[in-house]
Formats: structure tokens, C-alpha cells, sequence
């Protein structure tokens, strides 16, 4: 007791019972501060940065709203300075909190050895009571836990639980059954579609027998609706199941139309304008403008490429997927073939500078990755043509035409087939493939009738004939297995027997012509600049059936769907069939 | 009786001696065991990028309060777009350096302009919290040179990676202490 | 059909070398014109090795210095101040990380894992505690494991806990120790270090229920000693039996016992036993039935312990990333769930067949059950031993530290008379030197 007293007064005993005090009081008001601090940032930051997404989307919706866009940079800058103040904050505090709570535990040791009792063993106890006890107790814990433990452990028993091999052995059963899914469409539905230039074949013959022969463009009779293109451009439409593709362009902007097939509603616009790549815009003629090429789409995404060498392809329902930049093509009046598809291969004929440059390649991409599957070097110059992919008796081939090589390749490997030296400068009219023959054109001299399966240089024995009166510079050729047909700039048409080449017929119309003859149903359909549409019948015979007149510049060849034909003038896109 | 205890005392120091002896074995055995199978260089934490599907985790996981991820920036494959998907949002209203365009949430990444139509990014680690909102976008549209890595001067190298854990693509791996990092584009240059 | 399938296969895998061959990106890196060059991306070095060495040999001369100030100087405050050295070295400054109690995940996951190679400095910081233990006692908990540091730090109205409770509650240590070498031979995780509760106070922040799970063992060790080494720690399970047969012991007194009865709660560990008491007659018989049922039962008891923890081997799997991954997998191809989470999202992008990842979570799965039933094996025999325990009556003639629980923390000492007897003769010896 004396002792305790004595203690009480000593000085270094009030010392520690003070710095005890102390340090649990600072302690305390740490721990407060650090609560608040942790409330805030659990409850009021997530608060703003969900306000700052929302304040994010108002400006994309209204990008002039300038108050929303100055209460936005404000917010964003208070939400930085609260989370750098907080992480300084927190380090700090929780380093003050463990200092003082050392300083506490050590001082209140400190401060209770002065007052520490001393042990009494004259305490009663009984320690063999004691020591039985012990053991009885120490049996029924160990049974109680072992007894919790074994329940929680048999609880778990009866939860259901998977097995892994009968899984295994399950799904490898169904996938026995389950022919693989490809990621691309099949050969029939491309065909049902019109998923490129020209159609599925890129020969300009559609399947449907119920294509409307003619319309009324001032009663509207006969035309479904017509529509604005907001950009320029002379790329034709492109059609997968409800939905029309476009392509416009000027020098600085590049956009991808999608319009509804039955409304003809602009369903949403795909942006290319804004992607890195040269700094000035590629030279090009007037007639060939900065969208010239025509797009193509798998069924799963939509590609189209630019006269700048931009090429980028969005999801059917308007998801940008992948962009990419191939170079600005050297080419003397703008980059202008067209995409094509094979599978899910997207591929372009990318030809341009001079023969012995080295620099036309052919290159496919990977629709869904937008990654190089395969790159071919071709030495040709730069070349107008568009490349189609053809099923030929034996295989899938990609026939390209250009300056001065016809070359066909295995689409799936890049793998040249066989190549014929038979063209010359400026080659513009794409390649056609109809009943075993391909069909090419030299500009004002010769069309020239292929023999398609051939190995290597096959320049001596695969031309089967040619012919050279009323041959086209543009246009490309069309045929129904029994007759070809050409159509020059000029409006000469001419008819040619498949077998031999012999001219049946030709007839002149008024106009110039740059989109080439379609055939469908039996009918060839031709369209003016002017905006003239003819419709003669396809056959050894010449015979006109009708003629209609859109007020509109048409260059672009049109798309034909079920009973719709899809015609692209320089502003607009009309939709030509019958009301149901 | 004093024999007895005697045999009792011995018997229990052998017993002892026995218990002593094989323990010291036992040690020995563990570590002659595991002998082979050390390495004498420590391992770090690292993520692999090629595996990383930049889910964000990285940013709350980490048992630091500033996480020990950071974004990392190779430049020889960065297409130094003016249209970063890296930097921007998805439709930006501008291209600028506008708070309302900018994808990083911490305004971490540092445009600037170097050469018509190039812009430089680089990271500013200090504000860095690793939510890999940016190298989600580049990888997307871009070439994929903004990936996510572990700043082994931040990280203090736990013994199971808290990240690790919570790491839904399982792209967290122990690297040799010498060499810490798994750069993208390393091999491409010299 | 076939054929098809065939030329697609080919044509696939023809695409997919074709792609790794010219993996071009989307935008070419441009050529500068302003004679821009490509800055280099930094990377910061780790820390250096050295550091680990000096930690190393930190822990050998902290370890040395305990033995010698429980042993030999018999000075509790400088062993104090050796234990807050610790918390502050191994705790604060190298945030606690890699410690032997962690380290025996690694050596666990490099004992059974082809593919994981242990560094030598986990496989010392893991060793280097038990050999001072099999010569020295329990030194490395006294004054340098960090863990037990910052419990004793905050020790400050010690109550005793009942030994019967003691010694029931030890088992959770056991199966933690089974459990935890399971988790980690199997690579699911090395939990002792997730849930290693004190981590969070070390590196000052960090997961909020690790550090709920600190601040509350902490408030219970202001009363009750040391809770997480006397009923949790894995690693304390290794050191009792080494403790057990160690060449050094602590003794309460530097003499003689005198069985003065002053130092029996001097004790907050529970560890000194008291002398017994001659066996009454009545009980002895009931005894030493109940001892021969129980060996009868061993056998038995280790069988069910094993069967059940080898059968509660799904529920365990799944904390391993492969199974709980696979039985996503498999919830979402049964359409169980609709959506995906960013971990299945990411194992279908890297276009592993599901066929794999079944095998393979079976194969984990196996692992856990046959683990299992080693790890039930090992609880059941403790159980045993503790039941079979509970009937023998060890013969103690004076006050013990009882040599598996001992701490060596040096509390006991000041108790002892002949203690002070010997400290008095040490400073009168000083005084007669001078």
C-alpha cells in the first residue's frame, strides 16, 4: 500500500500515465479522421465518378453545351485533387495511427509496472480437483469442436457437386455431333445476298427472277423510297439481309452509310475520318473521287476501304471493330477497285505505281482481328479492276485483272494459280467468270474469253477468243452463259456468242454510260449517267423492253435484292420495286 | 530402486537423444530434398501482357494503397495516332487534351504534339492507378503498345501476389529477380 | 463431311500461321521527320539482393541474441526491446513479407510442384528458426517473429484462459497447418499469407477485411496472450514438437525449484505446468479404461477424420483458379448462368477447348481428395493423441515451462526468489569487483 502511494507520487509514473493518455486520445482522433476519410472515398467519390460518365455522355449528345462542359472540367479536377489528397492522406495517418498506438501500448506498460501487484500463493485451491477437471473438460471441447468441424464438413457433402470427366466426356460427345460452326457464312448465303460489287460473283448477274423491268419516277410509281447520302462518293450499294451499305467521302472526311432495305431510314453512320495516316489527302480525278471502291461485308461485320488507303470494317450494327491505314495508294486517277470477300477474308487489290516498282499486292485481312492473313506481291501497274472470287469446277479462285497481268490465286493461301500476259495501261473493267470462262477487257481493243484452269504462265494456251469491235474502257462485261455482253462509254451495246466470240448484234443508245450492265431474269438492265434505265432483253436478239428516268446522276452500278433493285446516284440511293 | 530410476533416467535421455537426433535428420533431409529444386536468385511478381486481359483488377486489388501496376508505354509500337484509343473515348467530341476527352480517369497520360499528325503518350506514373480503362482501348482499335506491368520500385513483392489471386485471366507469373519485366515489342528492337 | 471439315481445319490453322508470320500492326510506327527519338520505357529495378541477404542475416543474429537473452542473461526487458526491434525491422520495414510462417507455402508448393522452384531465401527464412529451435527452445517466437511481436506489444491486461480450452482450441492450428500445405501442394494458394492477419497493420493499408481481422485478434490479445500463436499459427505447430526435444530449455528458475508458488500466474501463455499430484485410486481405474478405449478408437477416428476431409474435397477444390474457372465454364454451358464474368470471357479468348480445362480441374480435383485424406489423417491422429493425452498423468515434481507452449518470453523470471537471489549476488559481485 506504502508502496503504491510512493509509486503514485513519482514522477516518472505521472509521466507515463500522461503520455498513456495522450496517445490514446491522439490515437482516437486519428481513427476518426481516417473514418471519415474512408466514408468519403467509399460513398461520395464513386458518387462523382459515375456523375462524371454521366456528365461524359450529355456532351457527346450535346457537344455546345458549354455549361455542362465547364461544370464537367471542374468536376473531373475537385474528383483528381480529393483522390491524390486522399492516398497522402491515408499514408500519413495510418503511419501517425501506428506510432501512436505503439506509443500507448508501451507507455500504459509502462505505466502499470509501477503499479504491479505482487502474486499471492497463499491462495486456496485445489489443484488434483483441478487437474481431473481439466481432462474431463478438455475431452468434451475436443469432442464439441471435432463433433462442429465433422457436421460443417458433412454439410458439405450433401451440396451438389460437378463432374469434371462426365462433363468432358459429355461436351466431347455433342461436339462429336455438332458439325464446327465457321465464322463466316456459307457459300449460299453469300450468294443470297449482294455482298459486294456486282454481286456474290462479282458478275453482275442476280438470281432473282422478279426484278422489277421499269418505275415511274414522277408518280413514284414502281419506287419504294429514295433517300440522302450525306457524303459523295460513286461506290455501288452492297445488301446483307435488311440492310443497304454505302460508302462517301470527301478529302478529309470518310463515312460508311447502313440503310434500313425497307424504309430506306439512315440506320447508323460509321466514322473513318479521324484515323492517323498521311497528311495530305491523295490526288484523284473528279470521276473517281475519294470513295470510289465499293464495300463488302461477311454477314458479321461491314468493310470498306477509301481512295486514302484507310480500310476499316464495323459490326452490321454499327460497332467500329478495326481500322487499319495500308498506305496512300500511288495511282494515277485515284484508288478505285473494289473489296471483296472470301470466307471471312476481306481482299483487296492493292495496285499502284509502275510495273517494275514492286509495289501493287494483293492483300487479305482477317474480317473479325483485322490482321494481315495473307500478303502477295504482284508486278503490275496501278489498275482500276476489281477482283472477284469465283467457284470454278475444281476450286475457289480469286481472279484479279490489271496492267499487263490476268492472275488468279487460291483465296485461302495467297498462292498464285496461273497468270496471262493480255492486258495494257489503264485497265478499269473488272473481270467476269461465267461457265467455265473468265472474261477480261483491254480498253477500246479486245475482250478476251479465258480458260480458267490453267497452271502458271498460261498466256499461250488459255485464250480461248477475242473479239475487238465495241469494247468498253469502263464498263465492265456481263454475260448469261450463252451471250456476253459490253457496253462502251459512249452507249454502244454489243452482244457476242459465248462459244466463239462472234458478234451478234449491237445497238447505240443516247448518253454516256460508266455503271456497268447487270443481268436479272433474263433481262439486261443499263444505266445512264443522265439517269436513263434501259432494260433489253439478254438474248441473241436485241429487244428493248422499257425505259425509265431518274432525275439523278448515276455512276454506280446498282445491287439487286429480292423484286428491289438498289440504285447509288451521287447524292441519293434509290429503291426501285414494287409495293406489296 | 536407485537402479531402477537410474535405467528410468537412461532410458529417458536415450529416448531424448533418439528424438533430437532424427529431427536434426528430418531438417536435414527437408532441406537436402528441396536442395535441388532452389532457385538461388529470389523470383518477382510480373504480368504477362500477351495473357493480361486489362480487366481493372490491378487497380483495387493490390495491397498497396496506390497500386504497384502501372501502365507502360513501348514506344516503337505506338502508331502515335492524333485518334488515340488509348487516350480518347470512344467518340470524342474534340481531339484535345479536354478533360471530357480523356479515357484516363486520372488524367494520367501525358499527349503531346511532336509532328504533324503525331502525338507522343506517355505515362505520368505518379498519377497512374492501373484501371487499364487505356490499354483496353488501344488494344481494341490500336496496336496494343500501352500494356499493363509491375513497377518493382512500388511493389513489395508478397509472397502470394494479392492481384494474382483476384487475376481473372491468370496472366500473373513469378519472373527471375534479373530479369523483372515483360516488355511488349521487346524483341522487335535490338 | 469429313473431308470439309478437314480442309477447314487447314485452312484455319494455314490463316493462323499466316497471321503470327506478318502479325503487322493496325498503324505503322511513322518515320519522324522532325528528328523525334523513341523515348525508352523505363523500368525501375527491383530491389536489390543484398537486401534480402542482410534480412537473412538479421534473422540469424536476432535469433542468436534471443537464445542468449532467455537463456543466458535472463533479461526480459532487453528481449522486449529485441521483440519491438523485430516488429519495426521484419514487420514495418520489410512489410512483413517473406516471413516462416509464409514460407511454408513455398516450401509446401515446391515439395509437390514440378514447376515452381523455391528461393533459397524463403528456404532459410523457413529452416533457419527451426534449427534454433531444436538447440535453443522457441526463441524465434519470443523476441523476432514480428507477428508474435505486435500481439505482445499490445498485451496489457492478461486473463488466463482455461488449459482444457487451451488445449481444445490448438486443433484449429493443426488444421490449419493441413490445410494450408494442402492448398498450397496443390497450387490453389498459399493462404497462410492471405490471411495472414497482421500484414495489413505492417504495411500500413490493404485489404479491409484483413484488416478488420487484425484490429479484432488485437483486441482480443490485449487480454488474452498472443491469440494468434497459441491457436492459430501453422508455423507454431512445427515449433512445439521441435520445442519439445530442444537441447536448451527456458527455466522459470536459475536454481532449484523451491515450489514457492509465487510464479503461477505469472504466466499469460498458460505454458508453466503446475507439479501434480499423486493419482487418487478411484480415478486411476477410470482412467486408464478410458485410455485403452480410446487406443482401441485411434485407429478409427483417424479414418473418419481422413474420409471426411478427403469427401469435403469439391468444396475445397474450388478455391483453386482451374476448378472454380471450370465450374463457371460448366455453369454457363448449361446455361445456369447467362452471363460471363471477365475470367471465362478471358479463357475463351485464349481458345483453350472446355475438354482441357475439365481434365484438368479433375485432375485438381483428385489431388485435393487424396490430399485430403492425408491432411484428415494428420488431424485425426492429433485429436487421438489430445484425447489419449487428456488420460495420462505426467508426473511433475516442480514448477515447469512446459516445453512445447513456452514462448521465452522471459515474463516468469523476475517471479522466481531465486531469481532475484541470483541477480542480487550478480550486482554484488560487480560491486565487489570495483
Amino acid at each position: 500500500m506504502t508502496n503504491e502511494k510512493q509509486n503514485k507520487l513519482s514522477p516518472w509514473h505521472q509521466t507515463a500515465v500522461a503520455i498513456t493518455l495522450i496517445s490514446a486520445i491522439v490515437a482516437c482522433i486519428i481513427v476518426i479522421a481516417i473514418s471519415i476519410s474512408y466514408v468519403k472515398t467509399t460513398i461520395v467519390q464513386p458518387e462523382r465518378e459515375e456523375q462524371l460518365v454521366r456528365l461524359k455522355q450529355i456532351i457527346i449528345d450535346q457537344p455546345n453545351n458549354q455549361q455542362v462542359l465547364d461544370f464537367l472540367r471542374e468536376l473531373d479536377l475537385e474528383f483528381r485533387k480529393q483522390r491524390t489528397a486522399r492516398i497522402e492522406f491515408a499514408k500519413k495517418g495510418n503511419l501517425l495511427l501506428i506510432i501512436s498506438l505503439i506509443a500507448f501500448a508501451l507507455s500504459f506498460k509502462w505505466a502499470s509496472a509501477f503499479k504491479q501487484q505482487l502474486p499471492n500463493p497463499c491462495k486456496e485451491s485445489n489443484d488434483l480437483a483441478e487437474q481431473i477437471i481439466n481432462a474431463s473438460w478438455s475431452r468434451r471441447a475436443i469432442l464439441a469442436g471435432v463433433i462442429l468441424l465433422a457436421s460443417i464438413a458433412i454439410y458439405n457433402l450433401t451440396q451438389p457437386d460437378i463432374d469434371f470427366d462426365k462433363a468432358s466426356v459429355l461436351a466431347k460427345a455433342e461436339n462429336e455431333n455438332k458439325p464446327p460452326i465457321p465464322a463466316f457464312p456459307t457459300f449460299e448465303e453469300f450468294n443470297d445476298n449482294w455482298p459486294a460489287f456486282r454481286g456474290p460473283q462479282g458478275n453482275g448477274v442476280s438470281k432473282h427472277a422478279n426484278i422489277p423491268t421499269g418505275f415511274n419516277a414522277e408518280t413514284k410509281e414502281g419506287m419504294l423510297w429514295q433517300t440522302n447520302v450525306p457524303l459523295p462518293g460513286f461506290n455501288s450499294p452492297i445488301v446483307w439481309g435488311e440492310k443497304v451499305f454505302l460508302s462517301g467521302a470527301t478529302e478529309t472526311q470518310r463515312q460508311i452509310f447502313c440503310f434500313d432495305v425497307n424504309s430506306g431510314e439512315l440506320l447508323w453512320t460509321g466514322d473513318l475520318s479521324s484515323l492517323p495516316g498521311a497528311t495530305e489527302p491523295p490526288d484523284v480525278m473528279e470521276d473517281t473521287g475519294f470513295a470510289a471502291s465499293s464495300m463488302t461485308t461477311d454477314g458479321i461485320n461491314v468493310y470498306a476501304i477509301f481512295a486514302s488507303g484507310h480500310i476499316g470494317a464495323f459490326s452490321l450494327d454499327g460497332k467500329k471493330v478495326w481500322a487499319r491505314y495500308l498506305g496512300i495508294p500511288d495511282s494515277t486517277y485515284g484508288y478505285a477497285s473494289s473489296l471483296t470477300m472470301y470466307q471471312n477474308l476481306v481482299i483487296v487489290q492493292y495496285d499502284q505505281g509502275e510495273t517494275d516498282d514492286e509495289l501493287s499486292k494483293m492483300i487479305a485481312i482477317n474480317g473479325q482481328t483485322g490482321k494481315t492473313a495473307w500478303e502477295t506481291k504482284r508486278s503490275v501497274a496501278n489498275s482500276w479492276p476489281s477482283p472477284i472470287v469465283v467457284k470454278t469446277e475444281s476450286s475457289f479462285q480469286l481472279i484479279t485483272a490489271a496492267d499487263p497481268w490476268v492472275i488468279s490465286y487460291d483465296p485461302a493461301t495467297g498462292k498464285q494459280l496461273w497468270q496471262i500476259d493480255c492486258l495494257g495501261t489503264d485497265s478499269a473493267p473488272s473481270p467476269i467468270y461465267a461457265n467455265g470462262l473468265a472474261f477480261v477487257i483491254m480498253p477500246y481493243s479486245e475482250l478476251i474469253a479465258l480458260d480458267t484452269n490453267g497452271q502458271g504462265d498460261v498466256t499461250e494456251t488459255a485464250i480461248k477468243w477475242a473479239a475487238d469491235e465495241g469494247i468498253p474502257d469502263i464498263c465492265s462485261p456481263v454475260s448469261n452463259d450463252s451471250e456476253v455482253f459490253t457496253l462502251t462509254t459512249g452507249g454502244t451495246l454489243s452482244c457476242f456468242n459465248f462459244s466463239d466470240g462472234k458478234k451478234l448484234w449491237e445497238k447505240e443508245f443516247d448518253g454516256e454510260f460508266n455503271a456497268s450492265p447487270s443481268i436479272a431474269a433474263d433481262n439486261l438492265f443499263l444505266f445512264s449517267i443522265k439517269g436513263d434505265m434501259i432494260v433489253v432483253k439478254a438474248s441473241p436478239k436485241f429487244e428493248e423492253v422499257r425505259r425509265s428516268k431518274i432525275n439523278d446522276k448515276v455512276y454506280a452500278s446498282p445491287a439487286f435484292m429480292d423484286g428491289k433493285i438498289f440504285i447509288r446516284s451521287v447524292e441519293n440511293l434509290y429503291c426501285i420495286g414494287a409495293a406489296n | 530402486m536407485q537402479n531402477n530410476k537410474k535405467e528410468t533416467i537412461n532410458r529417458r535421455r536415450f529416448l531424448k537423444e533418439t528424438c533430437f537426433g532424427s529431427s536434426i535428420a528430418a531438417l536435414a533431409g527437408l532441406a537436402a530434398g528441396l536442395w535441388s529444386k532452389t532457385s538461388p536468385a529470389k523470383t518477382v511478381w510480373q504480368i504477362d501482357p500477351e495473357i493480361c486481359s486489362s480487366c481493372g483488377n490491378c487497380a483495387t486489388y493490390c495491397v498497396l494503397e496506390e497500386s504497384a501496376v502501372k501502365c507502360v508505354h513501348a514506344y516503337a509500337m505506338c502508331g502515335y495516332c492524333d485518334l488515340c484509343t488509348g487516350y480518347l473515348p470512344p467518340d470524342p467530341k474534340d481531339m484535345d487534351t479536354g478533360a471530357e476527352n480523356e479515357l484516363c480517369p486520372t488524367g494520367a497520360i501525358i499527349r503531346t504534339f511532336v509532328e504533324d499528325p503525331y502525338y507522343e503518350y506517355t505515362i505520368d506514373e505518379k498519377l497512374c492507378i492501373g484501371c487499364a480503362k487505356c490499354v483496353k482501348g488501344c488494344d481494341a482499335f490500336g496496336n496494343g503498345s500501352l500494356f499493363m506491368q509491375i513497377r518493382h520500385d512500388r511493389c513489395v513483392n508478397c509472397n502470394e501476389c494479392s492481384i494474382a489471386v483476384a487475376c481473372p485471366s491468370q496472366a500473373f507469373k513469378r519472373v527471375p529477380f534479373d530479369k523483372p519485366y515483360i516488355l511488349k515489342g521487346a524483341n522487335n528492337t535490338p | 463431311m469429313t473431308a470439309r471439315n478437314v480442309n477447314i481445319l487447314v485452312i484455319a490453322l494455314l490463316m493462323l500461321f499466316c497471321c503470327s508470320a506478318l502479325a503487322v500492326e493496325n498503324f505503322p510506327p511513322p518515320d519522324f521527320e522532325s528528328g523525334y527519338t523513341l523515348p525508352d520505357t523505363e523500368v525501375p529495378e527491383a530491389k536489390n539482393m543484398q537486401h534480402e541477404y542482410i534480412a537473412l542475416g538479421v534473422l540469424f543474429v536476432a535469433l542468436s541474441i534471443s537464445a542468449y537473452l532467455s537463456l543466458k542473461n535472463r533479461n526480459r526487458k532487453l528481449i522486449f526491446s529485441l521483440m519491438i526491434f523485430s516488429m519495426l525491422y521484419f514487420g514495418f520495414f520489410r512489410k512483413g513479407c517473406i516471413c516462416p510462417i509464409g514460407s511454408i507455402g513455398n516450401v509446401a508448393l515446391s515439395a509437390f510442384s514440378s514447376d515452381y522452384a523455391i528461393p533459397l531465401i524463403a528456404l532459410a527464412f523457413f529452416l533457419l528458426p527451426l534449427i534454433f529451435t531444436v538447440f535453443f527452445g522457441r526463441v524465434f517466437c519470443s523476441a523476432v517473429c514480428p507477428l508474435g511481436a505486435i500481439q505482445d506489444l499490445v498485451l496489457l491486461k492478461p486473463i488466463s484462459v482455461p488449459s482444457w480450452l487451451e488445449n481444445s482450441l490448438r486443433i484449429l492450428a493443426y488444421l490449419y497447418l493441413g490445410l494450408a500445405v494442402l492448398f498450397a501442394a496443390t497450387g490453389a494458394s498459399f493462404i497462410i499469407c492471405r490471411y495472414d492477419p497482421f500484414i495489413a497493420i505492417f504495411r500500413l493499408g490493404g485489404n479491409l477485411n484483413i484488416v478488420i481481422l487484425g484490429v479484432c485478434l488485437l483486441l482480443i490479445g490485449i487480454f488474452i496472450g498472443r491469440p494468434y500463436c497459441r491457436f492459430l499459427c501453422p508455423y507454431s505447430v512445427i515449433l512445439r514438437q521441435f520445442s519439445r526435444i530442444s537441447r536448451k530449455k527456458v527455466s522459470i528458475t536459475p536454481d532449484d525449484c523451491i515450489k514457492c508458488k509465487l510464479c503461477e500466474d505469472a504466466c499469460p501463455f498458460g505454458a508453466i505446468d503446475k507439479p501434480t499430484q499423486p493419482w487418487p485410486g478411484g480415478s486411476y481405474i477410470k482412467d486408464k479404461k478410458l485410455l485403452a478405449m480410446l487406443i482401441v478408437l485411434t485407429p478409427v477416428i483417424i479414418f473418419i477424420s481422413g474420409w471426411l476431409l478427403s469427401s469435403a474435397s469439391p468444396p475445397l477444390s474450388r478455391s483453386h483458379p482451374t476448378v472454380s474457372l471450370a465450374q463457371r465454364i460448366y455453369l454457363e454451358e448449361n446455361k445456369t448462368f447467362t452471363d460471363s464474368t471477365d475470367a471465362s470471357d478471358a479463357f475463351r479468348a485464349t481458345g483453350k477447348t472446355i475438354n482441357t480445362l475439365y481434365s484438368e480441374a479433375s485432375a485438381v480435383k483428385e489431388q485435393f481428395t487424396l490430399g485430403g485424406w492425408f491432411v484428415g489423417t494428420f488431424v485425426g491422429f492429433v485429436i487421438a493423441a489430445k484425447l489419449i493425452g487428456s488420460t495420462i498423468r505426467w508426473r511433475r515434481t516442480e514448477y515447469l515451462a512446459n516445453p512445447a507452449s513456452c514462448l521465452a518470453c522471459g515474463r516468469c523470471f523476475k517471479y522466481c526468489p531465486k531469481e532475484q537471489v541470483r541477480l542480487k549476488k550478480k550486482s554484488s559481485g560487480n560491486i565487489d569487483d570495483k
